[in-house]
């Protein structure tokens, strides 16, 4: 279904060739080292480059030695590290956009930190090296282990990261402290203390080389797909677990040194394949090494330099210039290298059918049913409660304006989210392609989130109009840079990547360094309905009203736009103007949620696949399907979430990965994506 | 242009920040406030300690854990009070079934929240933040127990926990002149043990602005009122001649504090560093102040000279 490379052309069809590519990359690296160790500081004396070797070191001596070389050397770990892994991540899941963050290491080393710091007797164990490591694993075996698919793994990173994302909110919110902490290390950074942090790479580098050596000539048949690869005898999914295993050690070893970095192992693959036209796995994995190093190396360099104005953490530097490296190759680049990431969506689903009636009816009926239960939750009883509502009772009235609004905008989020992840999946012919992945409703809750740390007094007024800035922002960005190619549906996925990852490293700077309120703003980005009144409601509907009508004249689009660009052309539809209205729509329907509940996660990405799951293919059959259920899950996912924990009110965001991320999992591991067809 | 966009917006916000910052003691009222509130509910721990400094027992109490645990000042004053889980998103049906006669909280946190809480009961939500304009951190404590004070009838106990708070500063600023330390840098940081860097706090947070009554000099000024901290590396911070750290965070025991570089530091090696037991140190009441206050007095006098 992908292919990353082009077995006709020839590997070295550009400028140097791959052993010049290297040596150049090795000097600029070399040269990057010494200016980073040594130059940018004052020239140490003979004695201080001595030190080690002394028993009363001067201070000039400890500090080249513990702090000014360790963090030249950590940057050439942390770069390779997260080259290779990148390299290894993509080629096996045969997917560009694949980086670690995307298989959920990245969270799982960051909850490894919290709870380093939660349970202070483990504080010995290399909690981030084995949340990491954890973290990889449970998506592999989620994703079915060793007969894993490359949709199927990515599918179940996504949503183990959510997951991990989801959990480490809760922890950080209950704890202030933490929550200082987690948000400096989030921005990450080079700086080390010595020497020790380096240790564990000393032991695993060289297994892992060894290991990356045996397994070249596997990898680089592994491009031709695992039908060729079963026919010359080779095991797909031994190389894929293998690799996996690899490159999670790669990875956790980088983010156990620096802190999250993920977009070096996006770029430097991509950077080497698009700008040099490298493609042989057994070529592309040593220069990788060398060229993420070097990137990292320069990033830091970059940091470093701007340090006396500006304090620029280099997870945020790195996410920057990993998005704007992205928005240049797509925007310059050749369109050739951009493989095809559209999975097959599955067909005809044997194993449930239920009829559009009646699960329209049996939806209605549950969302009824949690609001009429919802509401009188906690009460001696549901009709008791509605009796003394019916009275007037002033304490039932209280409860009833406290809670009915939240749910029936729950609801209205839900609806609204559901049918936008329908419309955006339909326009990219992507199954990963939630509203998070167009960076809409990220760009959105960073345009409010700025509101709420500048000007609280104003960020409640004009949450709508800025959210839907932002939303027209990212949009604006997505549309511009990819009109001229018609929309094509990879481009407008990987710009959307590239916004959402500068804005996560936005929000993380925000926290790290300007609020003074980090749990308040880690809610706002995972999403609550904590709060809303009547009056939010009324904002809400005029857009689902007017979205969903829209959308329903839209439906025949989006029929055709599933057969595929060319058959939709000749069916007579104007391909890229029908995207660009389908996207709009869609960015205003996200606009309206998060401005009220902030970007909640999963409900955009999970409700198409399970209304496709009920057997519902037709356009306007999911149209129908897809806001009833994502209403149910979000009021749903709320209801538990005030209930679990009270008095204590766990944010929608959280409940609603608690709720869908098990769901989809268990999805996924069923049913969904037979190995055969993806 | 993202980029480009996004900092135009960051322009406009901070500029209009600093218009609409005032130094003003209450943000928002409800309009029935100041009929002897009886039934008190706190939703942070700032006004948890100014109600029971007071001699209140708040009905409800957000993050009550957590101030019992880290705070703890007046604990017996809270044995009867209702859990209202966490500050951020206090249990409104909780607030609701207390029936409270008023409920306290601050804008950092509550603002937003302004118009569901003053539909369950009567609100004041103080203007507490970080903007260099308004109350800093020690000044906005005393305003706040004095105006709740003022409401509750309690303006004695008022005066006299103030004044408490601010004998304990004027013991501790006369220990720095005992040392001729005015003028000298003096930095309260937050080692990051695992980088070999430091943090500097904001100025307006209660230990800053405790550190700046105390007449030491604050090597490390943030740049922005708006930010939080800033980081210092490793050779900045043993560049700057003659410095006295006051750490905070608990991390004595960290490996840090035993490696070769940390003790080639002229810091340690003239032994001018102390560690501030306190776990809380952005906001706080005059106990508080007293408290930490105390604690930067006897750091530093048992600083070697």
């Amino acid at each position: 279904m992908t292919s990353l490379s082009r077995p006709g052309q020839p590997a070295t069809a550009r400028g140097l060739g791959h052993a010049g590519l290297a040596l150049l990359g090795l000097a600029l690296l070399l040269a990057m080292l010494l200016w980073q160790g040594v130059l940018r500081h004052p020239w140490p004396t003979a004695e201080a480059w001595l030190a080690p070797l002394s028993s009363t070191p001067s201070l000039e001596g400890l500090l080249l030695w513990w702090t000014q070389l360790p963090r030249a050397f950590a940057g050439v770990l942390v770069g390779a590290c997260l080259g290779v892994s990148g390299a290894i991540m993509q080629l096996i899941t045969r997917n560009p956009l694949v980086s670690p963050d995307l298989l959920g290491i990245t969270a799982g080393a960051q909850l490894g930190v919290i709870l380093g710091m939660l349970l202070p007797g483990a504080l010995g164990l290399p909690l981030v090296f084995v949340g990491g490591l954890l973290a990889a694993l449970f998506t592999f075996l989620m994703a079915g282990g060793w007969n894993t698919s490359p949709l199927r793994l990515t599918l179940a990173g996504v949503a183990v990261a959510q997951t991990f994302a989801a959990l480490i909110a809760l922890f950080l919110s209950l704890n202030d402290q933490a929550a200082m902490v987690v948000s400096l290390w989030n921005t990450g950074s080079l700086q080390q203390l010595g020497w020790g942090a380096m240790h564990p790479a000393l032991y695993l580098l060289p297994l892992i080389a060894l290991a990356l050596l045996v397994l070249m000539r596997p990898m680089n048949l592994a491009v031709l797909g695992d039908g060729q690869m079963r026919a010359l005898g080779l095991s797909p999914a031994w190389l894929k677990g293998l690799s996996i295993v690899l490159g999670s050690l790669l990875a956790a070893l980088a983010i156990h040194l620096a802190g999250p970095l993920g977009f070096i192992g996006l770029i430097t693959p991509n950077l080497l394949r698009f700008a040099f036209a490298v493609v042989r796995p057994s070529r592309l994995i040593p220069l990788c090494a060398i060229w993420g190093a070097l990137l990292t190396v320069l990033a830091d360099a970059l940091v470093a330099a701007v340090e006396p104005w500006f304090q620029l953490p280099l997870g945020v530097l790195s996410a920057i210039l990993g998005s704007l490296a992205i928005l240049l190759l797509l925007r310059y680049g050749r369109s050739a290298p951009v493989a095809s990431v559209t999975a097959s969506m599955p067909g005809e689903n044997r194993a449930m059918r239920l009829p559009l009636w009646a699960f329209v009816m049996l939806a209605v009926l549950i969302c009824l049913a949690l609001l009429v239960g919802g509401t009188a939750q906690g009460e001696s009883g549901v009709w008791a409660f509605w009796q003394r509502v019916w009275m007037g009772e002033p304490m039932a009235m209280t409860l009833l304006d406290l809670r009915l609004p939240r749910l029936l905008v729950d609801m209205a989020a839900g609806a609204l989210l559901a049918t936008a992840g329908m419309l955006l999946q339909a326009v990219t012919r992507n199954p990963l392609a939630g509203p998070e992945i167009l960076g809409v409703s990220q760009m959105a809750a960073l345009v409010v989130l700025l509101a709420l740390i500048f000007m609280p007094e104003l960020a409640v007024a004009w949450r709508f109009p800025l959210a839907w800035l932002g939303a027209g922002l990212a949009l604006v960005i997505v549309i511009g840079l990819n009109l001229r190619h018609g929309l094509e549906p990879l481009r407008v996925t990987l710009t959307g990547f590239a916004i959402s990852g500068v804005v996560l490293a936005l929000v993380s700077l925000l926290m790290a360094q300007f609020t003074s309120n980090i749990a308040q703003a880690l809610i706002w980005m995972v999403g609550s309905s904590y709060g809303r009144t009547w009056g939010d409601l009324q904002a809400m509907l005029p857009w689902l009203v007017i979205g969903l009508a829209l959308c329903a004249a839209t439906t025949r689009w989006m029929d055709l736009l599933q057969l595929g660009d060319g058959v939709a052309g000749s069916l007579g539809l104007s391909v890229p103007s029908r995207r660009v209205l389908l996207i709009v729509l869609a960015s205003a329907l996200i606009a309206a949620a998060v401005a009220v509940v902030g970007p909640v996660a999963f409900i955009g990405l999970l409700v198409p696949h399970g209304v496709r799951l009920l057997g519902f293919h037709r356009a306007r059959q999911r149209l129908l399907a897809a806001p009833l259920l994502g209403a149910t899950l979000l009021a749903s996912a709320d209801l538990l979430g005030r209930v679990l924990l009270a008095p204590l009110d766990i944010p929608l965001g959280i409940a609603t990965a608690a709720i869908g991320a098990p769901l989809f999992l268990l999805l996924l591991s069923r049913v969904y994506f037979s190995d055969k067809r993806s | 242009m993202a980029m480009r966009l996004v900092c135009c917006l960051l322009l406009v916000c901070l500029a209009h920040g600093a218009w609409a910052a005032d130094a003003q003691l209450v943000a928002r009222q409800s309009a029935g406030v100041g009929d002897a509130p009886q039934r008190i509910v706190s939703l942070d721990e700032l006004s948890t300690e100014l109600l029971v400094s007071l001699g209140i027992e708040p009905v409800g109490v957000a993050n009550l854990a957590s101030y019992r645990r880290y705070i703890g000042i007046g604990n017996d004053l809270l044995e009867s009070s209702v859990a209202l889980g966490s500050a951020q998103q206090p249990n409104l049906e909780a607030i609701a079934r207390l029936e409270p006669d008023l409920i306290v909280g601050v804008a950092y946190l509550h603002l937003p929240l302004f118009e569901r809480l003053d539909g369950l009961a009567p609100t004041l939500i103080y203007q507490v933040s970080l903007a260099s304009t308004g109350y800093d951190g020690v000044a906005i404590g005393e305003a706040m127990l004095e105006h709740l004070g003022r409401l509750t009838g309690r303006q004695a106990q008022a005066a006299a926990v103030i004044r408490e708070g601010r004998q304990a500063l004027a013991a501790a600023r006369q220990s720095v002149r005992e040392r001729d330390l005015q003028g000298e840098p003096v930095a309260v940081l937050y080692p990051l043990v695992q980088q070999g860097s430091f943090i500097a706090l904001n100025q307006q947070t209660l230990i800053g602005s405790l550190m700046n009554r105390l007449e030491v000099r604050s090597p490390w000024t943030l740049r922005s009122a708006h930010s939080l901290h800033r980081r210092i590396d490793m050779r900045r911070f043993a560049g700057e001649p003659g410095l006295r750290v006051l750490f905070i965070g608990g991390q004595e025991q960290a490996p840090f504090f035993a490696s070769p570089l940390w003790k080639a530091l002229p810091v340690a090696q003239q032994q001018r560093y102390a560690f501030l037991p306190t776990p809380y140190w952005t906001f706080g009441g005059p106990r508080s102040t007293a408290a930490i206050a105390t604690q930067v007095r006897e750091a530093i006098e048992a600083m070697i000279r």
